[in-house]
């Protein structure tokens, strides 16, 4: 199992006013394999992503990735196998806008240790795959939203990372864009046999993982 | 929406927006408060030194029509007053001698005494004071202010104990006289003869009041052909002004300094407050999409800035009070040297008034450009979060470009090629170019850093570069408090030295022998000619040279007129350089000619006057024609200095005493023995005989001008490190709202470390640039403001740069940004990565 959450629970508050985001969940993903998490708003998606992905602690339970256990991680150490093994996907504003699309597109390499130059000319290639070339240059603010996000993939998907972390990758973009984003998404993600875990509203996007896990409540209904 | 709820609605969401970024609101007050408190500090300085150098208006207790006044502080021969009678024989004259004193005792409060003769009661206007003078019915009456006097728990039949130049004399009041006096109510009437006789002052007069049943214009013309040229006419409120205009040099020096210093905490309070709207652009946008209008936007923005600008008031007002009050002493040595009475207690309304207006103003400013640029912002671009970015190549980079350029040119031309006291028109080009280069800044230093091959170059780079609207305002800030510091400290630190090496230049013997305390001696308190010879047969001492001073009024300004003794012997007791002309020996023997006379530089620059020249010189029986042999390098006085020969001063003032005596001492011989032995000597003939040695006698004489230079160094540095505190709070402002791009760095597998290394490239690059620009400007600043003192007052010293708070000011600049980051604390920000990420 590449990437195994056991009993994840995450409670936020305290004494009488607790609030229970998740509840005793169960998951596993395995190399190359798609985990689609679907379920209506507050049903605890997000934060079972963001535990799996090291970006919170649980409250109790564990989430372990390639053997590790993201939880007992230090600061640096998060972030360093963040920039190596993992690619994150939002909604939307996923690019820091103070770096163009290129830069953004090779932080995760520069981050990881490959020098400036090596980084760029792999965003290069990869913008060019989806389609950015000629925006590479731009910064967020310049372009669109489906371009954004693509850009977002490319970034995700650089660095050939182990699994890739899509929090409603096509919420904010048209059906035609979210199409693109998805099929960059499956198609980075086979050829780099790259995990992926995509928190979804979208049917038409639950329907392309091979793993569905549905949500409710903070709680696993199926 | 109606136009009250409207504005209800942004003006509450601006303000939850404030609280919710605390930096921001704290930001906005301190530097409110900080540049309100600096703008009153100055204010308080400035209106103290105003209220102790403001002459007495003697209105309020005559009603003449006219007053004839000496224009030689000997006074008026009373033969003067026999010519008048004659040229106006149905006008009242009355001779009045002015004393300028103090009270005996503990508080030493500084009085002037009239000597009035004829009838005491031309002297005061009203009917009922004259009936209260019948009333009481004394030949030689004395009168006081009863506001005054009852402050003082003086009653009439009080004694009055006053200084003289022989010690204390006892007066008894005869009567309290209600109304206004001048001076603050410490001033004296008592008869002729009683001040003649203890001033030692017979058969001269001061002043002349004169009051005819004809047209005052025809009697103006005969008291003026009659007086001659040792006396103007004037009407009464403008009795003094020749000596208050004497302090016009200091006066037009303050008036500077608070201008640049008011100046520049304007700039940072504008840029100030500017960023804090600037913060709520995209905010307002955003409203303006729920139909929020203009309007409703600037109403709503002026009700929360206005709220600042209150706080700021409150905090800063009284702060800037305590920061005046507590550099405004050298206003009380400024007292001294008048010997007029000081305004009870520090100035607050009027500094308060005038630092709140300004604040006011930049307030409006601010409110005004920040309305116009949200109007400007397109809505979508504030919701959809797209907007243009600039580049290098844009027009307003490249028209910011252009003025730099032009700038730097015009403020090198006025500084290379002009006189050197023209260069103050470099000051409008220096300000320019540091507006300019500014602007031009963030996308170099962009630049620069991103050449640096690590990520958190790249990251830090193309932050300084894009938000290039708020670096370049910080850079703004910084640069203008660090240029304006290094401004006024290098102009003040140059005024300073320059009157020290000028004191250095006549202070030369080892002992100095005075009735009374420098500051504290009275206009008569001077030593009898025999001193010289008593001094000379004191064991120890080698030689005895003399200095004494009169003035004289010149240019409707009293002008000090100086003499060495004795004769031929000047140059062993000065070291007296000169700009044109004779220096050392040879400018003594050049004086001994006829009718020769050596002018200071700064008077000979305030007046135009050459080598060669002829003075026309007030004296005690008629006006000399004096040629100008030399231009003296000095600026002791603020008001310039004439320079005679000790015979010339004598035939002009036909005064033989001296102010003070100068002792040489004999190889070997202990100054403090010496000392000793002359007060021994001489403290029964003068009780308040005062001994300095050389290097208490240059202290004494840079005390008023030392201190008074010294308040604006210190204001130049409070300026610079509330610049590197608003710039700090400013920039940790910044960090707050950039949560959400920090964690989506960190999101990207960006370490805290990395972080860190951005922002404390972000910090340095900010210092750093902010004191590349601000050195050069800062520099020129130096010599522009030199040049604007010496076109108002005619110091122009030689430029000494503040080299320590040039130096210092990098390391400061950098570590207060540093510092910035750590208030910031993106450590304790940056984890909650999920909150952040989740603000979408």
């Amino acid at each position: 199992m590449l990437l195994e959450g056991v009993g994840l629970t995450k409670r936020y508050g305290s004494n009488g006013n607790v609030t229970v985001a998740l509840e005793d969940c169960d998951v596993g993903v395995e190399r190359g394999e798609t985990l689609v998490v679907v379920g209506p708003s507050g049903s605890g998606k997000s934060t079972l992503l963001h535990l799996l992905a090291g970006l919170d602690r649980p409250t109790s339970g564990s989430a372990h990735l390639a053997g590790r256990d993201l939880g007992a991680m230090s600061d640096a150490e998060a972030a360093r196998f963040r920039a190596e093994h993992l690619g994150f996907v939002l909604q939307r504003a996923n690019l820091v806008p103070s770096l163009t699309v290129r830069e953004n597109v090779a932080a995760p390499l520069m981050l990881s240790g490959l020098g400036r130059r090596k980084a760029l000319r792999r965003a290069d290639a990869m913008l060019a795959r989806v389609g950015l070339g000629p925006r590479a240059g731009a910064f967020p603010a310049q372009v669109s939203g489906g371009e954004a996000q693509r850009a977002a993939v490319a970034r995700a998907c650089v660095a050939e990372p182990l699994v890739v972390f899509a929090d409603e990758p096509t919420g904010a973009v048209d059906r035609a864009s979210g199409e693109v984003v998805m099929g960059l998404f499956a198609e980075l993600a086979r050829e780099g046999g790259t995990s992926a875990v995509i928190v979804t509203h979208d049917p038409g996007i639950a329907d392309r993982g091979d793993t569905v896990v549905r949500m409710l409540d903070g709680r696993r209904v199926g | 929406m109606s136009l009250f709820a409207g504005t209800r609605l942004v003006a509450r969401s601006l303000l939850r927006s404030f609280c919710s970024h605390r930096f921001r609101a704290v930001a906005a007050i301190f530097a409110g408060a900080m540049c309100i408190a600096l703008t009153t500090g100055v204010r308080v300085v400035a209106v103290s030194v105003e209220r102790a150098i403001a002459g007495p208006n003697l209105s309020s207790v005559t009603d003449a029509e006219w007053v004839v006044t000496s224009r030689s502080a000997s006074g008026m021969e009373i033969d003067t007053l026999r010519r008048m009678q004659a040229a106006a024989p149905d006008a009242s004259l009355a001779p009045v001698l002015l004393a300028n004193t103090h009270l005996a005792g503990p508080g030493h409060e500084p009085i002037v005494v009239a000597g009035v003769s004829g009838e005491t009661w031309f002297f005061l206007p009203l009917q009922q004071r004259i009936a209260l003078m019948k009333a009481a019915g004394a030949a030689n009456p004395v009168l006081v202010s009863r506001s005054w006097a009852e402050a003082r728990g003086i009653e009439a039949g009080s004694k009055l104990a006053v200084e003289t130049p022989h010690g204390r004399a006892s007066w008894r009041v005869t009567r309290l006289v209600p109304g206004p006096f001048p001076n603050r109510g410490a001033f004296v009437i008592a008869p002729f003869s009683l001040v003649a006789g203890t001033f030692e002052r017979r058969e001269v007069a001061d002043l002349i009041l004169a009051l005819g049943s004809g047209r005052p214009g025809r009697l103006r013309s005969a008291l003026e052909r009659s007086a001659g040229p040792t006396a103007a006419v004037v009407p009464p409120d403008e009795v003094l002004r020749s000596y208050s205009n004497s302090f016009a040099p200091t006066r037009n020096l303050l008036d500077i300094f608070v201008a640049i210093a008011v100046f520049a905490a304007g700039g940072i309070l504008f840029f100030s407050w500017r960023l804090t709207l600037e913060d709520a652009r995209e905010s307002l946008a955003r409203l303006r999409l729920c139909g929020a209008r203009t309007a409703q936007i600037a109403l709503a923005s002026a009700l929360v800035l206005g709220g600042v600008f209150v706080l700021s008031a409150l905090i800063g007002g009284p702060l800037g009070i305590l920061l005046g009050h507590s550099l405004a002493n050298f206003s009380r040595t400024l007292v001294a040297l008048t010997q007029l009475a000081a305004a009870p207690g520090t100035p607050i309304a009027e500094p308060l008034a005038g630092a709140v207006g300004v604040s006011a103003l930049i307030f409006l400013a601010a409110l005004a450009v920040s309305v116009v640029s949200i109007r400007r912002m397109p809505v979508i671009e504030a919701v959809a979060g797209r907007r243009a970015v600039a580049g290098a190549g844009s027009p307003r980079s490249r028209l910011a470009g252009a003025v730099a350029a032009l700038a730097l040119v015009l403020a090198v031309a006025a500084l290379v090629l002009l006189p050197e006291e023209q260069r103050q028109v470099a000051l409008l080009p220096l300000l320019v170019l540091l507006g300019a280069v500014s602007l031009l800044a963030p996308l170099l230093v962009g630049a620069l850093i991103r050449r640096r091959p690590a990520f958190a170059s790249l990251a830090a780079g193309r932050e300084v570069a894009l938000n290039a609207r708020r670096t370049a305002t910080l850079l703004a800030v910084f640069g203008l408090a660090i240029s304006m510091a290094i401004g006024l400290e290098g102009a003040a630190g140059s005024i300073k030295s320059g009157i020290s090496r000028s004191v250095e230049a006549w202070t030369r013997g080892d002992l100095f022998v005075q009735t009374a305390e420098s500051g504290a001696n009275l206009q008569e308190d001077k030593l009898a000619p025999a001193v010289v010879g008593d001094l000379g047969r004191v064991r120890g001492v080698e030689s005895v040279g003399t200095f004494t001073y009169s003035t004289v009024e010149l240019h409707d300004t009293r002008v000090p007129l100086w003499t060495w003794g004795p004769r031929g012997e000047g140059d062993r007791y000065t070291d007296l350089r000169s700009t044109e002309g004779p220096s050392g020996a040879a400018l003594w023997r050049a004086l001994e000619g006829a009718g020769t006379i050596a002018v200071a530089s700064n008077y000979a620059r305030r007046f135009e006057t050459r080598v060669g020249d002829r003075l026309a010189v007030p004296a005690l029986d008629g006006e000399r024609s004096l040629r100008v042999v030399a231009i003296v390098d000095n600026l002791s006085s603020p008001a310039g200095m004439l320079l005679v020969a000790p015979g010339l001063y004598r035939s002009l003032t036909g005064d033989e005493r001296h102010y003070q005596a100068i002792v040489e001492l004999a190889p070997g011989a202990s100054a403090a023995a010496v000392a000793a032995r002359i007060r021994e000597l001489l403290g029964s003939r003068y009780p308040r005989l005062t001994v300095y040695d050389r290097g208490e006698i240059r202290h004494r004489f840079d005390d008023v001008a030392g201190k008074l230079v010294q308040a604006f160094v210190v204001f130049g540095q409070i300026m610079f490190l509330l610049a590197l505190l608003v710039g700090g709070v400013t920039l940790a402002t910044s960090l707050s709202l950039r949560q959400r791009s920090l964690a989506l760095t960190r999101l990207v597998g960006a370490p805290v470390s990395v972080l860190w290394g951005q922002l404390l490239r972000e910090a340095v690059a900010l210092g750093l640039a902010a004191w590349l620009i601000a050195v050069p400007v800062g520099v020129g600043c130096v010599y522009a403001l030199l040049a604007a003192i010496a076109a108002q007052s005619g110091l122009l010293p030689a430029v000494e740069m503040p080299v320590a708070l040039i130096v210092a000011s990098l390391p400061l600049a950098i570590l207060l940004s540093v510092l910035a980051l750590l208030l910031a604390s993106p450590r304790r920000r940056v984890p909650v990565m999920v909150a952040a990420l989740a603000e979408e």
